[in-house]
């Protein structure tokens, strides 16, 4: 039922997202230039700046919602994100370091490349820091060390950079845009993110028996350094793909599973594919918002979902303290 | 039959022995209550036994593979966690995992595990109920029916009875006096001696991470004894439901 109207909402988003540009073009004359019909400019804008921009909003939307609601889930945490495993913040660094360097403006991967590379670099740290064996606060301890490395090293960059110019490009980029992106794009982040997707999956039960504690969930049968180990790596390629075409996106890995999770009564399996649709959700919105409030002074993604996120999350707590946990 | 074996079972934790050659059986049938002080190793043996900590000796469970483990031992740990407000038949239904194909949902004889779980720990009218807002005792007997949901040949329960109020006390052991007389084996820690005295078949007594007796309640729990290993004084007294043991005070 909760994951049937996320679906329809993520179509009727996905569709929106499709239809709405500054070109201005009537709705059945872009989906017939999505199918290659139609002559002049259209079918290019409709294959190759709407639809890239549309499958990116719903591929990173989905895998942030989706690692969200599984950090949340394998840490029994309702505070915990994606960002929290260093992920985010390593490719963050790998992009910076891109742009800095002139690799970005060489060519056209350059960016998203240097920062898949970032977010691998984070995932052999992390491991290297917390071993294949330690317990959950060994790797929120590693992730945050990661993070923290890996932001300071972006401020070196931005605090070295030789001109304003270059430094307002990389600030620009952090905030987090789906706009001119292309199909090339998609296809560096879809096979990344769909191997995140199908690796998370595998840890939905494991993170259902978690519910009732770790010492529980192993007498139930989960092998929970294999659990850990399909969780961070799967987070790490859904999130690290995402970050790499679309900069960094706060905010929705941590309210969207908050939002969904008492409609799929708090389980956290259940949670996996609703939060996934949620995310998807809020992405293809807030990418929509852009294009419609201010499309001349070019909003970027990562303001509007904190814009959003954090008043829904005051909301949240607001809820909490009224109801209780 | 026996269910479990430890021979020569040994734990270091952070440098300190805390277990020490400790050899077990648990038989079918049986209700076998595991007694002792505090930080005599109670919790310590039930999670070496399960392999869920480094240990030295033999123990059966911890050689076994994750999944056949799960289906022959259902575990109560001590702490007792519910992170995320599930309804009580969520929390229960979890026991069925080890049993339920990748992806499936319980239906027909795991649904009906589920019910038979739910009434024996008197939570059929609370199934919909979410878990994390019934009080401390009424979360410990849903933590518990999902333990039973499990439908295990062996349970071993980390003081299954602590925060229940004395009938649910009284109708945990009854389930579990019910499931031993159909075969299945418990091992449950327990720290209220004349429960163990009335309730166990056999009671296993433990001191600074050894067995210091093994057998039948009448037997074990002697006035010596209980004076020597709790440092407490008591006395049968006579009731019209047979003897039953009273703590008198401690042992000056």
């Amino acid at each position: 039922m909760t994951l049937g109207v996320l679906a329809l909402l993520v179509i009727g988003l996905f569709l929106s997202s499709l239809l709405v540009g500054p070109a201005g073009i009537p709705p059945g004359a872009a989906l017939a230039a999505l199918v290659g019909a139609g002559d002049g400019p259209l079918p290019i804008v409709m294959q190759e700046i709407r639809l890239p921009r549309a499958l990116l909003g719903l591929g990173v939307g989905a895998s942030l919602g989706l690692a969200g609601a599984a950090m949340q889930g394998y840490l029994r945490n309702p505070l915990a994100e994606p960002g929290l495993i260093g992920v985010s913040a390593a490719a963050a660094l790998g992009a910076v370091l891109a742009i800095q360097t002139g690799l970005a403006a060489a060519f056209a991967l350059g960016l998203p490349l240097a920062a898949l590379a970032g977010a691998a670099g984070a995932v052999a740290l992390l491991f290297l820091l917390a071993g294949r064996e330690g317990g959950t606060l060994t790797l929120i301890l590693a992730g945050i060390a990661v993070s923290a490395f890996a932001g300071a090293l972006t401020s070196l960059v931005l605090n070295l950079s030789p001109n304003p110019y270059a430094a307002a490009e990389i600030v620009f980029w952090l905030l987090g845009s789906l706009a001119d992106r292309s199909m090339t794009h998609v296809w560096v982040a879809a096979p990344l993110m769909v191997a995140g997707w199908a690796l998370i999956a595998f840890t939905a039960r494991g993170l259902d028996a978690l519910t009732l504690g770790e010492d529980a969930a192993e007498t139930l049968g989960v092998d929970l350094r294999r659990l850990r180990l399909l969780l961070v790596t799967g987070t790490a390629a859904a999130v690290g793909a995402a970050t790499a075409v679309a900069g960094a996106i706060g905010f929705v890995g941590l309210v969207v599973p908050h939002l969904l999770r008492r409609l799929v009564g708090a389980s956290p399996a259940r949670l996996l594919p609703a939060s996934a649709l949620g995310g998807a959700a809020m992405i293809l919105a807030a990418d929509i918002a852009v294009r419609v409030i201010l499309p001349e002074r070019d909003l970027k993604l990562g303001v509007v979902t904190a814009l959003v996120g954090a008043p829904l999350f005051l909301h949240l707590i607001w809820s909490l303290r009224r109801t209780g946990p | 039959m026996t269910l479990m074996t430890l021979d020569g079972l040994g734990a270091t934790l952070g440098g300190r022995e805390v277990l020490r050659d400790i050899s077990l059986g648990i038989d079918k049938g049986e209700v076998v209550g595991l007694l002792g002080p505090n930080g005599a190793g109670k919790t310590t043996l039930l999670r070496a036994a399960l392999g869920l900590i480094p240990a030295t000796g033999q123990a059966s469970l911890a050689a076994m593979t994750p999944r056949d483990r799960a289906r022959t031992v259902g575990f109560l740990p001590q702490s007792r966690e519910i992170a995320w407000p599930m309804s009580v038949e969520r929390i229960v239904a979890l026991g069925r995992l080890p049993h339920l194909p990748p992806g499936a949902r319980p239906e027909g004889p795991d649904a009906a595990a589920i019910d038979r779980a739910l009434a024996a720990m008197d939570l059929a009218g609370a199934r919909d109920r979410t878990a994390t807002r019934l009080s401390g005792g009424e979360q410990a007997r849903v933590l518990l029916a999902r333990v039973l949901a499990q439908e295990t040949p062996l349970i071993l329960a980390d003081e299954p009875v602590s925060g229940l109020d004395p009938a649910h006390q009284i109708a945990t052991m009854e389930a579990f006096g019910q499931l031993a007389a159909t075969g299945h084996g418990i091992l449950a820690s327990l720290h209220d001696l004349a429960l163990a005295h009335r309730w166990c078949d056999r009671v296993v007594l433990m001191n600074a991470g050894r067995i210091v007796a093994d057998g039948p309640p009448v037997s074990v729990l002697d006035r010596e004894r209980l004076r020597a290993v709790f440092g407490v004084e008591a006395g049968l007294v006579e009731t019209d439901a047979g003897p039953a043991l009273q703590i008198l005070g401690r042992a000056s």
